[in-house]
């Protein structure tokens, strides 16, 4: 059984450009993230590059799920598009949509427990999915699934945060947060369109977080260390 | 009480000490340098140059370690990755 979420129609076209947003973000993240880890060597980091990657092409999954049908809306409403190929095209992309920022998020969870252990991943990753599958309600349970994920990470931020007393940390704190309370946004958006307004609001500051940090991030790193020397 | 030296500082550390002898270094002042014991200086040995950031050099019975470009590169960005991870959450 799945649940579509109710879009007002005032909003189709702007949704779309918001999750083209945040894919562009995150991908810069995983970006960012792969050049680090290519001159570091630290498996970590990969593995953080990954998470964004998945999160990233989720987005696009979504966003070009939004395009197909707001560009063929006018056959969907005359008719000419039979309504139930819609609902499993749409059903299809939130599936898929979900499952990839399931793993990004997963990616991320696993990052966090600082456990070298790909056993422990696998673990994760077989609970996770064999949940969903057996569930009835799939979409509730995928975004409940990243609700909690959403949830341990926020909170693993807010500990790193507490240590580190780090600006950017910090947004990146607020931004989990901002991510997780959209989510559960899209959890009540199968009844009220506004909650998805909602939550693409929501995810737009989050991911607007994300992006000011990793300039912060960028600009800072390219100072010199203090004690470094120029190299060749 | 200090903060931890995190995996990170400690390979810059290391590199750090093998650039500022001249890029030559013998193991003895890799171990003065970064302020390990010998079984962790060893092991950080190894995974540096299984990362290709350093090079052994065995010449008269005599051992020593340079950098490679990887380890300057490494030097050069250290900021920014310890900036990332710092951010990130990833030590």
């Amino acid at each position: 059984m799945g649940n579509i979420f109710i879009t007002p129609q005032w909003f189709f076209g702007y949704d779309i450009l918001l999750e083209m947003m945040f894919a562009v973000i995150a991908l810069l993240v995983c970006f960012y993230s792969w050049k680090i880890y290519k001159i570091s060597q630290e498996n970590h980091l990969r593995l953080f590059s990954w998470a964004f990657l998945f999160i990233g092409l989720s987005y696009i999954v979504q966003s070009s799920l939004n395009f197909i049908i707001f560009s063929n809306l006018d056959d969907v409403v005359s008719g000419a598009i039979n309504l139930q190929s819609v609902y499993h095209l749409t059903l299809f992309g939130i599936y898929l949509h979900s499952i990839l920022f399931l793993l990004g998020l997963l990616l991320l969870a696993y990052i966090s427990l600082k456990i070298d252990n790909i056993r422990a991943f696998v673990l994760l990753l077989l609970l996770t999915f064999s949940t969903l599958y057996f569930s009835p309600y799939k979409t509730f349970i995928l975004y409940l699934l990243s609700t909690i994920l959403l949830l341990f990470t926020s909170y693993y931020y807010l500990t790193t945060y507490l240590v580190n007393r780090k600006l950017t940390t910090l947004m990146i704190f607020f931004a989990m947060l901002f991510l997780f309370v959209s989510n559960i946004s899209f959890i009540l958006a199968t009844d009220k369109s506004l909650y998805y307004v909602i939550g693409h609001i929501l995810e737009l500051v989050a991911y607007i977080l994300v992006l000011g940090s990793l300039l912060i991030i960028l600009k800072v790193g390219k100072q010199k260390h203090k004690n470094g020397k120029k190299t060749r | 009480m200090a903060k931890k030296r995190d995996r990170l500082k400690i390979i810059y550390d290391i590199l750090k000490a093998v650039h500022d002898k001249n890029n030559r270094i013998k193991p003895t002042h890799i171990l003065y340098k970064s302020n390990l014991s010998h079984q962790m200086m060893e092991e950080y040995l190894t995974d540096l140059m299984g990362k290709e950031f350093i090079i052994e050099n065995i010449a008269s019975g005599s051992k020593t370690y340079s950098l490679t470009q990887k380890g300057y590169d490494y030097l050069n960005k250290y900021k920014m990755i310890a900036e990332f991870t710092d951010s990130f959450g990833l030590e």
